[in-house]
């Protein structure tokens, strides 16, 4: 700042925040001190610089395009998310009630019965049989279409 | 541009009925703001323009959800500060960009008073964050103490005495260039 003791209540003075007293005592000094008077005059000019804004230029059209394109663009996601859940659920489905019964009572299967050719024990055997029944077909099914639900929603998402 | 709050409530009202015309009005009334609290954030022009976009997209995507239009101002004030964060937490660095690009204010010509701003928007960003912000909306034709205090989370009475220590932080920060501020030629 400068040489005088009252500079430093100048920018209290520009912000209101002296009392009655300590303004018109200020304000007398101010009259004589021509420091003070140059600090003014700076603190104006940085006031004047503080409120003015810079122009980003034309950007009204380019804001308005983006957000119209949001708006039909989120419908849209929700279709697709719709449509691709659907299709993860009918592959699962497929998959579950179709492909492993299909596996299971593949004649191969039983032709090479497992138990023998792959020396299980049997604990496991009887573990193995149980995924032949609907019940446990079907569980596996809806844990498949839970997976790829969860899937879809959190690539779609991103 | 003036930003009456009057012409701010009735354009939020319209806009957020869809009406385009509104939303434009809405972005010339309020760009010159946002972009130089932006801008006095980033310090780069280009970046700025575009995170003022940003920050206008948001705005109108979540405009629905504005109870009170009085409070417009100060919304979309805090949604450039969180912008500008977003895009320091993807970016991750700070960069120091020139001075040399600054946009010429309306009505404002000759090197003389581009060097003065210079000088000053120099002080300015070596300031924290919390104070570009203070300085720039305290400074802003129309917005009362109490907007400020609200976006700067602090009491609209305490915002006179938060508003003095930043000043005499820039003006500590100006010392040595009192001389150029000063002259005229
Ligand atoms: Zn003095």
């Amino acid at each position: 700042m400068n040489s005088c003791p009252h500079a430093k209540n100048i920018i209290a003075y520009r912000l209101g925040l002296l009392n009655k007293g300590e303004r018109q005592k200020f304000e007398a000094h101010l009259e004589q001190c021509s420091a003070c008077q140059q600090e003014i005059r700076l603190e104006s000019i940085i006031e004047q610089e503080l409120a003015t804004v810079s122009d980003p230029g034309q950007i009204e059209q380019y804001v308005l395009a983006a957000v119209r394109l949001r708006k039909c663009a989120a419908p849209r996601l929700s279709w697709l998310y719709i449509i691709r859940m659907g299709v993860y659920a009918l592959a699962m489905i497929t998959c579950a009630l179709v492909f492993i019964p299909w596996l299971l009572e593949f004649p191969l299967a039983n032709l090479f019965d497992i138990k023998i050719n792959l020396n299980l024990p049997a604990q496991l055997y009887a573990f193995l049989e149980g995924f032949s029944s609907p019940f446990v077909i079907l569980a596996i099914g809806l844990i498949l279409i839970a997976a790829s639900s969860i899937y879809s929603y959190i690539a779609l998402r991103e | 541009m003036k930003a009456g709050k009057h012409a701010i409530i009735e354009l939020v009202k319209r806009s957020q009925r869809g009406d385009e015309q509104a939303m434009s009005e809405l972005i010339t009334m309020l760009k010159g703001l946002i972009y130089t609290i932006i801008f006095r954030m980033v310090k780069d022009p280009e970046l700025s323009k575009d995170l003022t976009q940003d920050t206008f997209i948001r705005f109108f995507l979540k405009i629905q959800k504005i109870k009170y239009p009085e409070q417009t101002r100060a919304w979309i004030c805090k949604m450039a500060r969180n912008i500008v964060y977003d895009y320091y937490r993807k970016a991750k660095k700070h960069e120091t960009v020139s001075f040399e690009e600054i946009p010429e204010p309306k009505g404002v010509s000759g090197l003389e008073k581009r060097h003065k701003k210079m000088i000053i928007q120099d002080a300015l960003a070596r300031l924290t964050e919390r104070d570009q912000m203070l300085l720039t909306m305290a400074y802003y034709e129309g917005f009362s103490l109490s907007e400020v205090g609200d976006v700067m989370k602090i009491p609209a009475k305490n915002v006179k005495v938060y508003l003095h220590r930043a000043r005499l932080r820039l003006r500590k920060e100006l010392e040595g260039h009192k001389n150029e501020l000063l002259s005229t030629r």
